[in-house]
């Protein structure tokens, strides 16, 4: 087996951003209590700019992203084609503060699955976008 | 059931033992130039480690030795906006010992792709948590 993301096919970040758009969850890679911490979650695309996310206020969760550099990532595979891609995003993550830029990210297309409140949202920009892919089998590696 | 804060199911530790046990893909979460990283891997479990193979070289290799890693497995079913996600934290090292990396390289752990993916890192869970999001139907009902 080899560890996915090791020698693949290299993804432009136009093609990274929009296998990110095709995404319905992603996950959050942070920092909790000084340990390396990861959490699903459903996110809109905020343009080409920046993943959005809700929260729930108060919430550890909410908490540890405020102002943290975070990592973002997607991934799809297909055990059976031996195939895949993932997609990996680096930012500060920031809560959406002022009301106008918090009434514009409300009207994005973002629904969370959990119950409870989750109107707090949090930007991620895209300040750092890198993808690979795994060609089929047989298949040339680009 | 036991929820959290946030209304998801916890998982207990044995269940998440089996839904990690079952998983396929999982992804490490590592410091890389002092930056978050994630990248998904193939891995077996033996022992109740988490056992991945890689290149002696790779960003993977030289990141996760003799440090502290999360790990994570999920699935998410899309219509029905339920899932479940289980994630382990723990030490990761290399596999030194040539016995050890010996009965490693019996585990069904395949390559996706070609090149030599001789190094075995074994990450054991001192931590692991799961958490189930949407309705399931209780066993005894």
């Amino acid at each position: 087996m080899r560890a996915i993301g090791e020698d693949l096919e290299i993804l432009g970040r136009e093609e990274c951003v929009a296998l990110l758009r095709s995404a319905p969850v992603g996950r959050v890679v942070y920092t909790d209590q000084a340990l390396p911490a990861i959490q699903p979650v459903t996110f809109v695309l905020d343009g080409d700019e920046a993943v959005v996310v809700r929260t729930a206020p108060g919430s550890k969760f909410d908490a540890a992203l405020r102002g943290a550099i975070v990592a973002f990532e997607v991934d799809a595979f297909d055990p059976a084609a031996r195939t895949g891609w993932s997609v990996a995003a680096v930012g500060q993550a920031r809560a959406v503060t002022d009301p106008a830029e918090a009434a514009r990210v409300a009207r994005l297309p973002l629904r969370p699955w959990a119950p409870g409140p989750r109107d707090h949202f949090i930007r991620i920009p895209l300040w750092r976008v890198t993808g690979r892919r795994i060609p089929p089998a047989g298949g040339p590696a680009r | 059931m036991q929820l959290d804060h946030s209304g998801l199911e916890i998982l207990d530790e044995d269940e998440c033992r089996r839904l990690l046990a079952r998983a396929e893909i999982g992804r490490i979460v590592f410091t890389h130039h002092a930056l978050p990283a994630v990248q998904p891997v193939n891995f077996a479990v033996a022992g109740g480690d988490i056992v991945i193979r890689t290149s002696r070289t790779s960003r993977l290799a030289k990141a996760a030795a003799d440090t502290i890693v999360a790990f994570e497995v999920d699935e998410f079913d899309m219509a029905a906006e339920t899932g479940w996600s289980v994630v382990a934290v723990g030490p990761a090292r290399h596999v030194t010992d040539p016995a050890d990396a010996a009965a490693l390289e019996a585990l069904p752990l395949r390559s996706w792709a070609p090149g030599e993916r001789e190094y075995f890192v074994r990450i054991r869970p001192e931590l692991i948590t799961g958490r189930r999001i949407g309705a399931r139907v209780p066993a005894d009902s």
